[in-house]
């Protein structure tokens, strides 16, 4: 039983770090219209600007702090210098993060070199609760991501800069002539999910190592969990951030382990085949083609 | 000023002219892919780094003399760049543009053998790290008109490799375990070395008298956790990380803190790795290196390479040993041009290569090569002392005589 | 259904490539460019799918290389079990490359363009996995081994002009079937559902026969890439065919661009090629190849032959097509 527990309370930890990507590319693809496959690369540079400041003598913290608002910065970049100018085209959007994503990916292998980079545990403790090893880092994950939904869930329902963009995914020109100036706020939705991302990084290497190449194994669980959510939906990401992470945690405990992925796969296959919306609804992107 | 810069440059051109009377050196031309980017930039570089310092150590003593004249290695060093097509492009750029004598490369099976399918016909010598390589080296293949008879796999048989050190594991593992040993969970990757190695080293492991499970994880996975709670509910005595050292570090501090099992043996990790990243488990762990230790070797010889190794700028990762598969051969290599005295005779050379017998580094016995082309050598373990990062203590068993039961060899 | 007849800039289009072509060999471009070739050919094969799917039919996926893994594979099991050699595996090969692109085409029918790129994805990724987990039949992560091809009139394959030759017939046949339906009325059709689907299917055309038409016409193109790979490399292994290297294929189409006749080529030549040419360093290679990319996206939509397709029309003022 308690193997069961502690796989439960893995899965949570896993899901977390999807989840804020999932938040993450909801929001952009979502609201933005805006498909950016580089959004894993931002995470991993979120994870390598930690493990920067981090083996420069700076705390933990304060290198989050740091990762978020360079990822930021490179969010604001990438809007307002590429993909502003394919938002009436999103698939050359999609093409040009490709393009991103291998600049991204190379760039850091210049600067870091390709090695695998780690930071000491900085919580470091492990509490043993009922004979289930809780790892006190993944629990500060875990509460830190709750409190981003959290924030991020009020600020779109409740705040007038959250009804502003749900109005402005609805119907685009009427929010523009109702004096909403949607572009500003595309992107910062943009900054605000690459700030995310930049957390998710820094709460990564917190957890396990990172190489240039770990973005780009996460962006599809990010795409994946907003779509099965419903794009636009953040309790969607929610939701499916915790569907695959519970997947994947209990077919690796459970099932053959050398076909884990492949079940989260055929979860992510299905829904997305058989209530293309979303489990919670969503847009259905922002042409629905 | 017209007469005096003319008449400089004809004294230059006079200069240039008259020469000392010396032979000039002949060029022996080696090639070498690897992945100098790409994904497997990590182990692909260790293979360049070895081929330089051993280029520029037979240079620097004056190079290789075969049939009365002086040869310089030249090396043509290709990147393949992680990509199958790029290496085949760069093998037949080396073995029909340019046309080196022999090839050392490369750090992934499948692009070792399409290379070798170019290699062979054109009579060019290939020297290869990879043990998978011992499924395709058989009677057939290594026979001359084999397309594998001018390969050499420069990694020892997997069996031999798997049987020294489930040996030497146990052997250091045991003292310091509450109950001697039953039941091991073999924890790989399931890509095409992954798949290979870890069939022979359980059946080594059960020719040891351990009941094994076998857990094969997604060669990308990163979060171990679900992975390592299910090991844990198997009660094992020891859990051996069997590939790859990079997953490995990710896994194994995982591990510990899930407190998966009482004792561990990480494959492929270096002690110098261990000791730089500050690892520390209250459960004795034990590491062997492929093929030799390069954080804290006994062997002096050993420790000058590395020093030389490192100085020459390499990274220090956990596949930097990775290069000793590779550096011995160059001086094999030379050693058989040298009795053949001739670089244009491949069959004499590789007949040479079978019969030869090499003190290198790799390996405190003399290397050799058994009749299918590949090289024998045992492996090191060495167990830190529980609570430490820096305190080691390491073992060398030599490899069983033949396979376990149920083992194809190979 | 009968083509117009081609306009003279498309006959000396279709001549200037021909030539360059069949002459590339004798231009005497040493054996590392000509193997280069060999594998930009086989390349360019299978993209011209993805020409007739994305450029024409305006289905987008990153899934492609694992129809033209299946073409291998086909190929590879073929001769490894039952002995079959190259040209009798080749129409196999072809036939269930498209039968399958058929069949994870049929979601297309259901949901949008992003979700069916992710879907794409998915099965690629599974059928990585099936190949890896697939024990001896597949030769699991390992792989399997292929022989050479068998001569024909005399032709011994193993001399690498003559497999540059034999990859330069596919693919002509492949640029003769690409220019033959974009120019009837069938690829007038995939284009107005390209364009307006539901205004399509309104005035009666059957949109999801059409679709997946061009789905399977898509991986017949595959398949045939994928055995011709099988038989030069001589070996071939999961990694080829997973969700990776058919994103670097997108990638490839939509630099040469999808909708004109040279652009699938273009847009190999340019990949395999241009880090050769340009002699970078290895990584800074990729950082130029994605910065090219942004640029080419930003400034050439169509892709790179539409941007010398321009070109062209600006230098030749008059005959308009």
């Amino acid at each position: 039983m308690e193997i069961f527990i502690q796989q439960l309370v893995n899965s949570l930890s896993v899901a977390s770090v999807t989840i804020l990507i999932g938040i993450g590319i909801t929001l952009i693809f979502g609201l933005a219209g805006i498909v950016n496959f580089a959004h894993g690369e931002f995470l991993m540079i979120g994870g390598m600007i930690t493990w920067f400041l981090v083996t420069s003598g700076m705390n933990f913290f304060l290198a989050l702090v740091g990762a978020m608002i360079f990822v930021g910065a490179l969010g604001f970049v990438a809007e307002r210098g590429l993909f502003q100018f394919t938002l009436n085209r999103p698939m050359n959007g999609f093409i040009m993060s490709i393009g991103v994503s291998v600049i991204l990916q190379h760039v850091v292998i210049r600067l870091f070199n390709e090695v695998q980079k780690t930071i000491p545990d900085p919580v470091g403790k492990v509490w043993v609760v009922g004979g289930v090893n809780v790892i006190a880092m993944r629990a500060v994950v875990v509460a830190l991501t709750a409190l981003v939904v959290a924030i991020t869930y009020f600020g779109i329902s409740r705040s007038r800069y959250g009804m502003a963009l749900r109005a402005s995914i609805a119907d685009q020109e009427t929010a523009e002539l109702m004096g909403i100036p949607v572009r500003r706020y595309v992107t910062g939705v943009f900054v605000y999910g690459s700030v995310l991302a930049g957390l998710g990084g820094a709460l990564m290497i917190a957890l396990f190592p990172i190489t240039p190449f770990t973005g780009s194994v996460l962006i599809i669980r990010g795409f994946a969990v907003s779509l099965i959510g419903g794009l636009g939906n953040v309790a969607g990401a929610v939701a499916g951030g915790l569907i695959l992470g519970l997947v994947d945690g209990l077919s690796a405990g459970y099932g053959f382990p050398e076909w884990t992925d492949a079940y989260s796969l055929v979860v992510m296959i299905a829904i997305l085949i058989l209530r293309p919306q979303g489990l919670l609804g969503g847009t259905l992107g922002p042409r629905a083609t | 000023m017209k007469t005096l810069s003319a008449a400089l440059v004809a004294a230059a051109f006079v200069g240039l002219m008259v020469r000392p009377a010396h032979a000039v050196d002949e060029e022996l031309k080696i090639g070498v892919v690897a992945a100098e980017s790409g994904s497997f930039v990590s182990a692909g570089n260790t293979i360049v780094a070895a081929a330089k310092l051993a280029t520029q150590q037979i240079n620097d003593a004056g190079g290789i003399k075969i049939g009365g004249k002086t040869y310089k290695i030249k090396l043509y060093i290709r990147d393949n760049r992680t990509d199958v097509n790029v290496t085949i492009a760069a093998a037949r750029e080396l073995v029909d543009d340019i046309g080196v004598k022999a090839i050392w490369g490369t750090e992934t099976h499948d692009f070792s053998v399409s290379m070798a399918k170019i290699t062979g016909p054109a009579k060019v010598l290939q020297f290869s790290g990879n043990s998978s390589l011992g499924a395709v080296l058989d009677d057939k293949s290594v026979a001359p008109g084999g397309w594998l008879h001018y390969t050499f796999q420069s990694e020892p048989q997997e069996w031999q490799r798997s049987g020294s050190t489930a040996k030497g594991v146990l052997s250091l593992l045991t003292p310091l375990m509450a109950h001697p040993p039953k039941h091991s969970v073999v924890f790989v990757g399931n890509d095409a070395t992954g798949q290979y190695l870890s069939s022979h080293y359980v059946k080594a492991l059960e020719a040891e008298g351990q009941q094994v499970d076998l857990v094969k994880y997604p060669p990308d996975t990163t979060d171990f956790s679900p992975l390592l709670t299910r090991i844990k509910g198997m009660n094992p005595d020891i859990v051996h990380f069997w590939y790859n050292g990079d997953s490995t570090l990710t896994a194994f501090p995982q591990a510990l803190k899930l407190e998966v099992a009482p004792a561990y043996f990480l494959f492929g990790v270096d002690p110098g790795i261990y000791q730089e990243r500050q690892l520390k488990s209250d459960k004795p762990v034990t590491m062997s290196c492929v093929p030799v230790c390069w954080g804290s070797s006994p062997y002096p010889v050993v420790q000058d390479y590395f020093k030389k190794y490192f100085e020459l700028g390499a990274s220090k990762g956990p596949q930097s040993s990775v290069s000793l598969l590779y550096y011995d051969y160059f001086f094999m290599y030379a050693k058989a041009l040298e009795e053949v005295g001739s670089i244009d005779q491949p069959d004499a050379v590789v007949d040479a290569l079978l019969k030869m017998n090499y003190q290198g580094v790799v390996s405190p016995v003399p290397l050799t090569f058994n009749p299918h082309h590949q090289v024998t050598f045992a492996t090191e373990v060495c167990l830190v002392k529980p609570g430490t990062s820096d305190e080691f203590n390491c073992t060398v068993e030599q490899p069983p005589p033949a396979p376990p039961p149920g083992d194809t060899g190979g | 259904m009968m083509s117009p007849r081609p306009s003279r800039q498309e006959i000396v289009a279709a001549v200037v490539v021909l030539v360059f072509l069949v002459s590339f060999p004798w231009l005497n471009p040493g054996y590392r460019y000509l193997s280069l070739a060999i594998t930009t050919g086989i390349t360019s094969i299978a993209l011209y799918g993805l020409g007739i799917q994305f450029g024409q039919a305006g289905i987008m996926s990153v899934g492609h290389a694992a129809f033209v893994g299946i073409g291998a594979y086909t190929a590879a099991i073929l001769a490894g079990r039952l002995g079959v050699g190259f040209w009798l595996a080749l129409p196999f090969s072809t036939l269930l490359s498209a039968v399958f692109a058929g069949l994870i085409g049929l979601p297309s029918l259901r949901v949008g363009g992003q979700h069916y790129i992710i879907i794409t994805f998915c099965f690629c990724a599974l059928f990585d996995l099936a190949l890896t987990n697939g024990g001896t039949f597949t030769g699991a992560a390992t792989g399997l081994d292929v022989g050479s091809i068998d001569p024909i009139f005399g032709l011994n394959f193993d001399q690498l002009r003559n497999s540059y030759y034999l990859v330069v017939v596919m693919l002509l046949i492949c640029l003769l079937a690409t220019y033959l339906m974009m120019n009837s009325s069938y690829g007038r059709t995939l284009r107005a559902i390209r364009e307006n689907e539901p205004l399509a299917r309104a005035v009666g055309i059957n949109t999801a026969l059409h679709k997946i038409g061009a789905l399977m016409v898509s991986g017949a193109f595959a398949g045939t890439a994928g055995i011709l790979q099988a038989y030069y490399l001589r070996h071939i292994s999961p990694g080829l065919y997973g969700p990776f290297p058919s994103l670097y294929l997108a990638l490839m189409v939509m630099l040469g661009g999808s909708r004109l006749l040279y652009g699938p080529l273009a847009g190999a030549i340019i990949v395999s090629f241009l880090p050769e040419i340009l002699k970078l360093d290895p990584i800074d290679s990729r950082i130029a190849y994605g910065i090219g990319l942004l640029v080419v996206i930003l400034l050439l939509p169509g892709g790179v032959s539409s941007g010398l397709l321009e070109i062209y029309r600006r230098l030749m003022p008059g005959r308009r097509r």
